[in-house]
């Protein structure tokens, strides 16, 4: 696997620190490396998966046969993501040569060389990590809305000037003089109680199928969606769903426009915040 | 979620856990709630019972952060006294072999106790929670 490439999966699970120990598991019988998260304030759940090898010299992808553990299924338990992160960032921008240390079906070890250097990260045990629920009866989703990049550059650009605010809230634009009429904006700052100062990003999509209810979510791990959606520079889905989740994804069966990237597909789900 | 403080005061109990904490795991149990109403373990308004499977399954899943949290703690102050120590000078602390001792300590010396024996396995064997 290219540095890059696992340094792009190895991020799409970190989120910026929000997600500190995670397991990494390969089935060779889907030929896919997955991983699976939840942050400690159980609001997000994650599933990232890296589905093929991706070639940076001439853009083209094949199917993931990893030789990791002799082309045997195993799991590793990474205890340290950030250390980790930290680790490869040293490696050289190549294809890499990685090696686990097995006992019975456990990788202690995982030996990572670029031809250069190499190293060791020294695996946990997996009864250590958190392990996130399975997702069942996944709702109908009501809304798709297209994460264009002016509006997630909006949209990161207002959380900032709101630090206080944790929170925004998906709402109709019914102005008639604002731009963007009847479709939805991310109101940052947004207070259904009292006036206050409040940022509304137009996402460009119509509202369809939510409820008149408000619905509030995390401002900071959306922006640090965003900010993983901007590193694979496609355009993906967010979907909200009225029985309080919502999700942000780049698997084509939400619209045919998502794209996967580098061979690594997502999806954020969201859990919606009681304000 | 009407007397949520006082519902919550009930769930913690004698639990001494510092202010910010405190707040963080109100979050958690109001997103876990709202995880089960999606996941229909739960009425749309209903809420769980303060000594029951899913409160204690939350708590399992707590324990597991707070663990990690602990290990980190327990990793940083092996680091500032190996320097103390002339056998172990210049000896780094590895956080993962920590955590494993701490998990095992956790089995036998400090066990670690629910009333539910099958969520005592769940935490040693990969705590996923409902």
């Amino acid at each position: 696997m290219h540095k890059r490439q696992l340094q792009y999966f190895l991020k799409s699970c970190y989120l910026g620190g929000e997600i500190g120990s995670v397991i990494w598991e390969y089935k060779s019988k889907s030929k896919k490396l997955i991983t699976r998260f939840i942050t400690g304030n159980k609001e997000l759940l994650g599933y990232v998966s890296c589905n093929s090898l991706y070639d940076f010299s001439n853009d083209t992808e094949t199917k993931l046969e990893l030789d990791w553990n002799k082309g045997k299924d195993f799991k590793i338990g990474i205890y340290d993501l950030e250390q980790l992160k930290k680790m490869i960032s040293i490696l050289d921008d190549t294809e890499l040569k990685i090696e686990l240390d097995m006992y019975k079906d456990r990788a202690v070890s995982m030996v990572i060389n670029d031809g250069y250097s190499s190293m060791k990260y020294m695996c946990s045990d997996l009864s250590v990590i958190n392990k996130p629920p399975l997702m069942q009866n996944i709702p109908d989703f009501q809304t798709l809305i297209f994460t264009l990049k002016d509006s997630k550059k909006k949209f990161s650009a207002g959380y900032k000037v709101f630090e206080s605010d944790t929170f925004f809230c998906v709402l109709e634009n019914k102005k008639s003089k604002d731009k963007g009429l009847d479709e939805i904006v991310f109101s940052i700052g947004y207070n259904n109680k009292i006036p206050t100062n409040r940022v509304d990003v137009c996402f460009g999509s119509p509202l369809i199928g939510l409820d008149n209810k408000e619905h509030f979510y995390n401002s900071k791990l959306v922006v640090k969606i965003f900010e993983i959606l901007d590193m694979f520079g496609v355009v993906s889905t967010m979907l909200i769903s009225n029985q309080g989740l919502a999700l942000i994804s780049n698997d084509k069966k939400h619209a045919p426009t998502n794209e996967t990237k580098y061979g690594i597909r997502y999806d954020y789900y969201f859990v919606e915040l009681n304000v | 979620m009407k007397n949520f403080d006082k519902y919550f005061d009930e769930i913690i109990g004698t639990l001494q856990i510092t202010r910010v904490e405190r707040e963080r795991y109100k979050e958690s149990l109001k997103n876990s709630i709202t995880r089960w109403r999606i996941k229909g373990l739960l009425g749309k308004d209903e809420i769980p019972d303060t000594g029951g499977k899913l409160i204690w399954n939350w708590k399992m899943s707590q324990d597991k952060d707070m663990v990690i949290q602990m290990v980190s703690s327990v990793s940083k102050r092996i680091f500032n006294y190996r320097r103390k120590i002339f056998g172990l000078k210049d000896t780094g602390p590895n956080k993962t072999y920590i955590a494993h001792m701490v998990n095992e300590l956790m089995k036998e010396g400090m066990p670690i106790f629910y009333p539910n024996p099958e969520l005592i396995d769940r935490f040693f064997r990969d705590g996923e929670i409902e």
